[in-house]
Order: structure tokens, then C-alpha cells, then sequence
């Protein structure tokens, strides 16, 4: 195991190095002059003179990748064109709103998801279980942007209940403002990210209920819950110290990819909830042509899910006592 | 007589096969399908509700939204089989080669291929659009971009597993060429799991698709695409919420489809479900 351990962290460096050459590589498929792309076509041709030489568009691309990468490996992303600020500032800012949407949602996700899937598994082939995976089913094939839109409609449109945009402030915060007399902060912050988490957390949900139920039903079937059963043990001691503890391992492998993948689903979410977190940070980037700016939060959300991959991945091996103790 | 009752018995493949027919239907026939030009703007039947003249209702500009969904249908549709399709011909062809050939080209390439599954699959996407700027003909090479690495994995594992087999070995011992091999004897024997995996990534190339157009990185206007409508719907949720939430019904139903057909393919063609 530890072997698999280190070999997975030395194969995670030369992953970045790859993924960041990758994000740099993009904009030599920009059609035409990337200088004047980003400008637009009523620059003066002085100002786009002037970018080309701040990024550094003259210099051969090889000298540029050069560059580049050794900016990177000082921590540095470079300098938004039209912020005139460090991207490293402006994608940093927003990263723990993200961090923080896609954990609310992972959560909501396993709340719901697990005791949906093993509800179903022990219940194989009735009514519920129909529904169950029905619900299933729909949650992979809904687009996070219209899952968005029912919500907005049905709890702030219809009934008005919660608030269809923005972030009040940081959950920790609030949750700090609580412990010191200002409870009603904390629960505007909730309100706040309810359903950005619900819309962004669905698909997760999802995915993890038709994992917990396919995981559980084939536990269930094993030699060790026949004895559990032989032994006179009541159902729900079965079902839950001996069948749901090893029906977890595959949910949550799924769970720690759900969080990487959240990352790609918050794009859309931040955007319509008006969420200031890092993936509306990238789509304004993109339609304002800030090219630094979104290459930085490209690599960062890339880099984030590939850490979570990585912590995942090694988790797997620490959960599962079958890999574990090889 | 067997194999056709396995396959009527094989509910998810029977639904999904249906949802998609529909779709591939409306798809070739959208211009057909209603009697109302997509594009004719009528300023005195905006964001009307759906009634007998307009099916879905209409749109912001007072265009039916039924045919606009309908020519959606075929934008959408087009942009994901294309893309599937030359991921999964490109991604066959390099898994097959490097799955049997090993050494350092099946080294360099999956490590080529860890590069590109280490994004999430919208943020690459939105990545490589923002590259070479919108349209159809961008959202398809992205496309292609995202899933070709996928495609690779699946197939190069799959050579893996039965490279060793005694079939191969006879061959490669009976004087057969690589082509041969690579695709006589390997490829007839590994293409499910690429063709279901295909079949789903349909479902999520069309998730991709519309998304990128919803972020305003699609086909530019006033072609329709799904993801235009759902983003112009957005603006008038608070009177109109019809407007957004019909087109994403149309989404549903197509990427259900494709991923019932493609549920109900890996349960027809798992070895376990067959009995004699």
C-alpha cells in the first residue's frame, strides 16, 4: 500500500507541471493576435504593442512557456489585464466561496443520498425502490443550470421564501457571529446557500444514491450477513454495523470525486445564483478576454480537483482493509 | 429467438431506445415538425403561454418556442455525435495501439491522457472555447478534447486484459499483422464497454454543450440552441418562468435517453445476465 502511496504522489507532481503546460499551451490556438484579441478591434495598435510586451508575446513560445513556468513555481499567476491586479489576489479571494458551496453541497448530497440508497437496497424492487432509482436516474440526466432555475422559481418565485442570488457572508463567519449574539446572521447565510448547494449538490446526490443502493445490495448478499442474520441479530444492527459500514467504501471514493467534479458544476451555479466564487470568477474572465486571469482560475480548480483526486484515491487505500493490510 | 427476449426484457434499453428515436426524429425532421418559421420575431405575441397556435408558447422576441426547440433538437444533437464519435474513433485507435504495443509510446500517451482527465470536464471545455472562441465547429474540437483521453483509458485497459489471451497469441504466432490483430482480434472482442461508454458520453457531451451555449459560449444567434433558450428564459423567471423550464425539459429527455440506452447496453452485454 505504501508503495501505491508514494508512486501516486511523484506521478501527482509531473501532473501539474503537464496540466499547467496545458492551460499555458491554450493560447496558441487563439486565432490571430492574441494581444489583439484580448483588446478587442478598436484598440490602438500602441496598446496592443504595449500587452504584447507585458505578456510577453514577442519572445519565442518556448522562452514564453520558460517564463511562465518559472512564474508559477514562485507562486506567482501573473497579472489580470483589465484588474490590474494579481490574479493570484483575485482567484484566491474567491476560492474559499467555492471550497465552501461544493462542501455544503457534497454534504446535502450524503445526508440524502445515503439512507435514499440503502432504504432502496433493502427494500429491492418495491414501489419505493422504483422511485428511488427513477429520482436516480433523473438526478444524472438534469443540467445543474435548469435544476437551478425550478429551484429559483419554486422557493424564491413562488414562494418567496429564499433568496434566489448573492452570498450574505462566509459560513465560518457566521457561524462565528452566532456564538457572539447575532444568530440572525448566521441564518441569513444559510439562506443564502441553500439552493445554490441543493442545485449545485443534486447530481452528486444522485450518483451517490445509486452507489450506496448497487454497493449495499451486493454487501447484503455476502457470506458474513447470512451469519449476522444466523446469529439472531436484529435487522437494523445488520443493516447498519455490519452491512452499511463496508457498503461505504466504493460511496465514498464516489463522494470525494463528486467534490472534484463540483468544481465544474460551480461554474454554473456561482453564475446563476450570482455566487461570487472562483467559476463565475472564470466566465467573466472568458467574456471579458482577461486571458491571465482565467488561466489562473482554470489551474487552480484544476489543481484543486486533482488534489481531491489524489486524497481520494489514497483514502480508498487507507478505508479498505482489503488494500490496507496487503 | 433468445436474444430478442432479453432485450424486450431489458427495460431501460427499450425506454432509452425510444426517448432516443424520438430525439433523432425530431432532430432530421425539425423544420418539418411545425408551422411556424423559428426565426419570424411577432411583437404582439410575446412570452405567450402554450396554446393551440403556439405548442410551448412563445419567446421574448414572440418566436414559437416549439420550433426553436425543435431546430435546437438538431444543433445539440449534431455537435454531440460528432464529437463522440471522432473521440471515440481517435481514442480507439491510440488505446488499441498503446494497450498492445506498450513500451514508451504507452507510456507517454497516458500520461498524456492524465493530463487531459485532470480537468473537470466543463472547466476544460469552457477552457479550450475561450481558446478558440465560440461556434459550433469550437464547441466539437473541444468536445473532441475532452473525451478522446476517455476513450483511450477505456480501450487501453480493456487491450490489456485480453492481449495475453491464447486467441492473440495464436495469431501473433500464426504470422498475423498488427492491424490484423489490433483489430480482428482485439477490437471484436472489447467493443462494449467502449459503445456503452460512448453511448452515456453522448448524454454528457449534450450536459457540456448546452451548458457552454447557456454561458453564452455556443452557436452564435440567432441559431437556437437549448442552452441559448434556457439562458434568455433566465431573464424572465420572475414573470414567465415557462421560458426557461421547457427547454430544459428537452434536455432531460435526451440525456435520459442516452443514458437509459446506455445502462440498458452494459446490462444486455454483461456475460453475467446471459443464461442458456
Amino acid at each position: 500500500m505504501l508503495v501505491y502511496i508514494i508512486k501516486r504522489i511523484l506521478l501527482f507532481f509531473p501532473l501539474i507541471v503537464g496540466m499547467a503546460i496545458l492551460v499555458f499551451s491554450l493560447q496558441f490556438m487563439i486565432p490571430g493576435d492574441p494581444a489583439e484579441v484580448f483588446l478587442g478591434q478598436q484598440a490602438s495598435p500602441e496598446a496592443v504593442d504595449k500587452l504584447r510586451e507585458k505578456l510577453g508575446l514577442n519572445k519565442h513560445p518556448v522562452v514564453q512557456l520558460g517564463m511562465y513556468m518559472g512564474r508559477l513555481l514562485q507562486g506567482d499567476l501573473g497579472t489580470s489585464i483589465f484588474q490590474d491586479r494579481s490574479v493570484n489576489k483575485a482567484v484566491f479571494e474567491r476560492l474559499p466561496a467555492t471550497i465552501e458551496l461544493a462542501v455544503c453541497a457534497i454534504i446535502l448530497a450524503t445526508i440524502i443520498g445515503v439512507p435514499l440508497g440503502v432504504a432502496a437496497a433493502i427494500r429491492k424492487g418495491s414501489f419505493f425502490d422504483v422511485v428511488c432509482m427513477a429520482v436516480g436516474q433523473m438526478g444524472v440526466s438534469v443540467p445543474v443550470f435548469w435544476s437551478s432555475i425550478l429551484l429559483i422559481s419554486f422557493f424564491s418565485v413562488k414562494l418567496g421564501l429564499l433568496p434566489s442570488y448573492g452570498r450574505e457572508m462566509s459560513l465560518l463567519s457566521a457561524i462565528g457571529s452566532f456564538f457572539v449574539g447575532e444568530p440572525k446572521l448566521l441564518w441569513e447565510t444559510i439562506k443564502h446557500l441553500m439552493l445554490p448547494s441543493f442545485a449545485l449538490g443534486f447530481l452528486s446526490m444522485a450518483y451517490i444514491t445509486r452507489t450506496t443502493r448497487s454497493s449495499m445490495i451486493s454487501v447484503l448478499k455476502e457470506d458474513y450477513i447470512r451469519t449476522a442474520k444466523a446469529k439472531g441479530l436484529k435487522n437494523i444492527a445488520i443493516v447498519y454495523s455490519h452491512a452499511l459500514r463496508n457498503a461505504l467504501i466504493p460511496v465514498v471514493s464516489i463522494m470525494g470525486l463528486q467534490l472534484g467534479a463540483l468544481m465544474g458544476g460551480a461554474v454554473l451555479t456561482e453564475t446563476i445564483f450570482s455566487w461570487p466564487g472562483l467559476g463565475r470568477l472564470i466566465v467573466t474572465a472568458i467574456s471579458e478576454r482577461d486571458y491571465p486571469l482565467m488561466q489562473g482560475g482554470i489551474l487552480v480548480a484544476a489543481t484543486f480537483f486533482a488534489v481531491v483526486n489524489l486524497v481520494v484515491d489514497i483514502l480508498y487505500c487507507v478505508i479498505d482493509p482489503r488494500i490496507r493490510l496487503k | 429467438m433468445m436474444s430478442m427476449n432479453r432485450v424486450f426484457r431489458n427495460k431501460p434499453l427499450i425506454t432509452g431506445c425510444v426517448l432516443v428515436m424520438l430525439v433523432i426524429v425530431v432532430a432530421i425532421f425539425a423544420p418539418h415538425l411545425s408551422i411556424h418559421d423559428p426565426y419570424e420575431m411577432n411583437f404582439d405575441s410575446r412570452l405567450e403561454l402554450p396554446s393551440k397556435s403556439h405548442w410551448l408558447g412563445t419567446d421574448n422576441f414572440g418566436r414559437d418556442l416549439w420550433s426553436r426547440i425543435a431546430l435546437g433538437t438538431r444543433v445539440s444533437a449534431i455537435i454531440a455525435i460528432l464529437s463522440v464519435s471522432v473521440s471515440a474513433i481517435l481514442g480507439t485507435l491510440v488505446g488499441l495501439y498503446a494497450g498492445y504495443k506498450g513500451g514508451w509510446f504507452d507510456l507517454v500517451i497516458m500520461r498524456i491522457v492524465d493530463i487531459f482527465l485532470g480537468f473537470p470536464v466543463l472547466i476544460l471545455a469552457l477552457a479550450l472555447v475561450a481558446a478558440l472562441g465560440p461556434g459550433v465547429k469550437n464547441i466539437v474540437i473541444a468536445l473532441i478534447f475532452v473525451y478522446w483521453g476517455r476513450f483511450t483509458r477505456i480501450v487501453r485497459a480493456e487491450t490489456l486484459s485480453v492481449k495475453e489471451n491464447e486467441y492473440v497469441i495464436a495469431a501473433r504466432t500464426s504470422g498475423a499483422s498488427t492491424t490484423r490483430i489490433l483489430f480482428v482480434h482485439i477490437l471484436r472482442n472489447i467493443w462494449g464497454p467502449p459503445l456503452v461508454f460512448g453511448t452515456l458520453s453522448l448524454g454528457t457531451a449534450i450536459l457540456t454543450e448546452t451548458a457552454l451555449s447557456f454561458l453564452g459560449f455556443g452557436a452564435s444567434p440567432p441559431t437556437p440552441t437549448w442552452g441559448w433558450i434556457m439562458a434568455y428564459g433566465l431573464r424572465y423567471i420572475q414573470t414567465v418562468p415557462w421560458f426557461s423550464i421547457v427547454p430544459g425539459l428537452a434536455i432531460m429527455i435526451t440525456v435520459l435517453g442516452f443514458n437509459l440506452l446506455g445502462d440498458g447496453l452494459q446490462e444486455y452485454l454483461d456475460p453475467k445476465n446471459h443464461t442458456l
